[in-house]
């Protein structure tokens, strides 16, 4: 009877411990990555005619033009990163819960634009009036604009834009 | 009297299940994410070192002490983890001068682009670098000066409070490597034999800022005068690594700190050509990293420079070491 008692209150005091601790559980970066899949993308850009969507799904048969393709270590997550380096922008594809996701678009050339019409070597007056001034600016000469989970950067040189990147947000 | 004894022995094997459950819980980095078993795998070398490296990724995948010391009787340690930060380059440093103090410290540049808010300071790393660290002042430094945001520093005391979901996870590695480390590293050079060329490297982006921050610097600082107030010679390089790219304007803050400050620098992605490193041959993931034939070429080369400028002594013929060697080359094999 003794023993059984003891048993339990060693149980007991595992349980508490376990339960106590899974208060401060914290999300992985899976988990949050499967917050950010289900999370609508906002902002978009056509090149080629296709629609490109941080987040959502990559088939690189839709773009005409062939691209060179590289894979290297992920910095954002585990595993490898598919790069697809086109003409006008460098697609960064990698793998969210089993499907390869566009993760980053950056602009290669100025005569790629945003959805909106923004690109390299546009002024920052027009990206304002485009995008207006909901922006960050963490770094006095990076503006980034943020719509879903897809946040939208521009870092700007004298007045000029000099780089245009689309990336997925993972809070990771 | 008896209650008393019932409550505390209770008490004890409330404890002691308790801390199995922490090593139990605990990723044992030891078949899988090896990466995390490196830090602690130094505290059973013997502590005779006349060289430590000190960095990332950098110098634990491209120099290799042993290769060093068949080339030049160099006894060396790299105690590098994987995207290791500046500051937690400092407090291993820190660690490192309290069991032993090396002729040369040689600090791998790279991570002076890394601050802070940079997106590669990451839990997932902070985990691999610290949780196998021994306790110590140094460990609480480096703790307090890497976790993130969301991070405690109690879940770095008992590891259960972060790996607990991992019940579920347990593998054979886990009960395998309860109560022993594996040895994964030869004096803490991870050997890779893989062979991805260099291909496509992505686009250099362009940055919003090139500058180095006042924190990487502060650190770099603390670097430098630890050595000085141990009359040890500090060494700044940059691996031939070529992805992340190392920009012309990182080189020159380097090149003008080692300046003013009087530490020699070498820029080994600038000799690559004359090391003899072939990016079609002697890298395991197309540029970020030498394998074992990129990083051999680059430790005879290194070795070399070290030993006939740093007054080191030869010390081949050491039994141990000679007998490393051999398991190392049996490793290579």
């Amino acid at each position: 009877m003794r023993k059984n008692k003891l048993f339990f209150m060693i149980i007991f005091l595992i349980l508490i411990t376990v339960t106590l601790v899974g208060c401060g559980e914290k999300k992985s970066t899976q988990e949050n990555i499967r917050e950010a899949k289900q999370s609508k993308s906002t902002f978009s850009i056509k090149y080629n005619g296709v629609e490109v969507v941080p987040g959502t799904e990559f088939n690189e048969n839709l773009i005409s033009e062939e691209a060179n393709f590289s894979e290297i270590p992920s910095c954002a997550f585990e595993g490898t990163d598919k790069m697809y380096t086109y003409s006008g922008v460098e697609l960064v594809v990698t793998n969210i819960d089993g499907k390869d996701k566009v993760y980053s678009v950056y602009f290669i050339t100025d005569d790629v634009k945003t959805a909106e019409g923004v690109g390299i070597t546009d002024t920052v007056n027009k990206m304002i009036e485009v995008y207006g001034e909901n922006y960050d600016q963490s770094i006095s000469n990076k503006y980034t604009y943020t719509k879903g989970e897809v946040e939208l950067s521009f870092i700007v040189q004298n007045n000029v834009i000099t780089s245009v990147e689309y990336v997925l947000k993972t809070n990771s | 009297m008896k209650k008393t004894i019932r409550i505390i022995a209770i008490l004890l094997i409330f404890v002691l299940i308790f801390i199995f459950l922490n090593r139990l819980l605990k990723p044992k980095y030891a078949e899988n994410l090896v990466e995390g078993s490196m830090i602690n795998q130094y505290y059973n070398e013997p502590k005779d070192h006349e060289v430590i490296f000190i960095g990332d990724c950098e110098v634990y995948a491209n120099f290799s002490p042993l290769v060093m010391y068949e080339e030049a009787g160099i006894k060396a340690y790299v105690r590098g983890n994987s995207q290791q930060m500046i500051w937690q380059s400092y407090y291993i440093l820190k660690e490192t001068l309290k069991y032993e103090i090396p002729k040369v410290v040689v600090f791998n540049v790279n991570s002076m682009k890394y601050d802070k808010n940079s997106e590669e300071v990451s839990e997932a790393y902070n985990r691999l670098t610290i949780d196998n660290m021994k306790w110590s002042k140094e460990k609480i430094g480096i703790i307090k000066e890497s976790m993130t945001e969301d991070e405690t520093f109690l879940s770095y005391v008992f590891p259960i409070l972060r790996y607990h979901s991992r019940y579920d996870e347990l593998t054979e590695e886990d009960f395998k490597y309860l109560f022993k480390n594996k040895e994964n590293t030869y004096n803490g050079f991870l050997i890779n034999k893989n062979i991805k060329p260099v291909g496509n490297l992505p686009v250099k982006r362009v940055l919003a800022s090139y500058g180095f921050s006042s924190e990487c610097y502060e650190y770099l600082d603390k670097i430098r005068e630890l050595c000085n107030e141990n009359n040890i010679k500090l060494v700044l390089i940059k691996a031939p690594s070529l992805y992340p790219y190392w920009y012309d304007e990182y080189e020159e803050q380097i090149r003008k700190y080692a300046l003013e400050n009087n530490i020699d620098y070498y820029n080994l992605l600038e000799k690559a050509e004359e090391i003899g490193i072939d990016y079609s041959m002697d890298t395991y993931d197309a540029g970020l990293h030498l394998n074992i034939t990129g990083a051999t070429k680059l430790s005879k080369y290194f070795a070399n420079i070290l030993m006939e400028n740093y007054n080191l002594t030869n010390f081949k013929g050491d039994p141990v070491y000679d007998e490393k060697l051999n398991e190392y080359y049996e490793k290579i094999k």
